[in-house]
Parts: C-alpha cells; sequence; structure tokens
C-alpha cells in the first residue's frame, strides 16, 4: 500500500500544477525554459515535503515554494552553466487546442508588464491574479493583509495602465 | 475610466493569465516520478552545492584586497587583546 505521504505529495502536485507551469511560464528567461523552471519546483517540493506539517495549508505551501524557486532562479540568470534536471516521468505535451495568436500575444504583453513591476509586487500580483485571497497573499509574502491591499490597488492600477498601452501600441 | 470598466479589465487580465497554462499539457506518472525524484535528489543538493560555491567565488574574487590597512590593523588589534586575555585567564587556571 502507497505511503500517506507520498499519496498526499502526489495529490498537492496534481491539484498544483498548471499554477505551477503558470508562475515558471513568467519567470523563465532564456536559455532556461519554463519546462526546466517546472521540473525544478517539483524536486524542490519534494525535498522539503518530509518537514511539512500543515496539511491544509498545501497549496499555499506549493506556492511560496514555486515562487521561491523561480525567483531564485532568475536572479542566477546570469550563469548560463546552471544545469537543469530532467524527470522522464513528466512530459509536456502540446494542446490539441491551442490558445490563438491573439491570446499569445496578450499573454505576452502581461509577461512584460509584470516583469516592469519590483520583484516583490511581481509575487504579489502573480498570487493575486490566481484569486489567492489577501490572506492567504500574506502568508506567503510575509506581509500584512492590509499592506497587501494597499500595494494591490497601486499595482492593478498600474498593470492595467501597462497592458492597456501594450496592445494598443501593437494593433 | 470607470470602476466598471477598470473591473472588467482585471477580469481579463485573470483569463489571460489562466490560459497561459493552458499552451502545455502536463503528465506525470506518479509513481515512476516518485522513484525519480528521490534518486535525483542527491544529485540535484550535490548540483547546487557546487553552484552556490561558483557564485560565492565569483563575488569573493571582487572584495579580496578590498580591505583597508585600517581594518586590517584594527583587526590586528583586537586578536593581540583577545590572545592576552586568554593567556590571562590561562595563568588564573593554571594557579588554581
Amino acid at each position: 500500500m502507497k505511503h500517506k505521504q507520498e499519496s498526499t505529495f502526489e495529490q498537492a502536485l496534481d491539484d498544483n500544477k498548471d499554477r505551477i507551469y503558470r508562475i515558471c511560464r513568467i519567470y523563465a528567461v532564456p536559455p532556461i525554459e519554463p519546462e526546466d523552471l517546472f521540473q525544478e519546483v517539483i524536486i524542490q517540493i519534494w525535498k522539503a515535503y518530509s518537514s511539512f506539517e500543515n496539511r491544509s495549508g498545501m497549496n499555499t505551501w506549493v506556492y511560496r515554494i514555486a515562487l521561491n524557486v523561480c525567483m531564485r532562479y532568475k536572479n542566477k540568470a546570469d550563469h548560463r552553466d546552471r544545469k537543469t534536471i530532467r524527470l522522464e516521468s513528466i512530459q509536456f505535451e502540446p494542446r490539441e487546442s491551442i490558445p490563438d495568436n491573439k491570446q499569445e500575444e496578450k499573454f505576452q504583453a502581461l509577461n512584460s508588464c509584470v516583469h516592469k513591476l519590483h520583484e516583490s509586487d511581481q509575487s504579489i500580483v502573480i498570487l493575486s491574479l490566481d484569486e489567492l485571497p489577501y490572506k492567504e497573499i500574506a502568508k506567503i509574502t510575509g506581509l500584512t493583509e492590509n499592506h497587501i491591499a494597499v500595494k494591490m490597488k497601486r499595482i492593478r492600477k498600474s498593470l492595467l495602465s501597462c497592458i492597456t498601452l501594450k496592445l494598443r501600441s501593437d494593433v | 475610466m470607470s470602476d466598471k470598466e477598470q473591473k472588467f479589465e482585471w477580469q481579463e487580465l485573470k483569463e489571460i493569465w489562466v490560459n497561459s497554462s493552458h499552451t502545455k499539457k502536463i503528465n506525470i506518472q506518479m509513481s515512476d516520478l516518485l522513484d525519480e525524484v528521490k534518486g535525483k535528489v542527491s544529485q540535484f543538493e550535490k548540483d547546487s552545492i557546487k553552484s552556490d560555491i561558483a557564485v560565492l567565488k565569483s563575488h569573493w574574487s571582487q572584495f579580496k584586497g578590498m580591505a583597508s590597512q585600517f581594518e586590517k590593523d584594527s583587526i590586528n588589534d583586537d586578536l593581540v587583546k583577545i590572545i592576552a586575555l586568554l593567556k590571562r585567564f590561562l595563568k588564573l587556571f593554571k594557579r588554581e
């Protein structure tokens, strides 16, 4: 019979794989691919998993690890010789219904605008776009809920204005 | 821009964000993954340590030689005082 810890780990990955991939997509800087980052995050989750106690806060914890790994990777992007691990058990396949060019263009505009934000604001906006409540964002970032609310008001305005300008100029 | 318009646009950003993971389908063979991660964690740790040492070395070369004569003299003075104090303690212990 499978160990309970392993089953919970598998469940956590299954529930969060798309969220992790989104974070990896936004932080991956060439030559590092989102798929490489994704695998690093999985390894890191496994490494930290044995010491994780609060199973109820699993999603928050997974977000925190994904953000930490991706931000650390981005900061080390200058070290091009950094090796990445390939996990054969994870396969990425193009979807049958690939998003159209317009969709991709919008994502690239969002990506570019997120990168214009301060590093700490980037993680807040990513979590907010994933509809995490301020209480959870506060747990992950270590800021207070009030601080997050104030920051989000400013970030939302700046992000909306950036993406509106970007998409308008690309038309 | 009215509040209503702004809210709609934020909602649109959320949709772009959520759809951004729809470019790839992620298949994870869970049973194989567990075997793989267990086997690769040690190698990952070794590579991470190597990479961190490389970073430390490259940064150290920037600071090497940057200590001023004043800092060196200060450390020297401190060491002389610490050694003198230790010697006094040792003498006290020997008497007892």
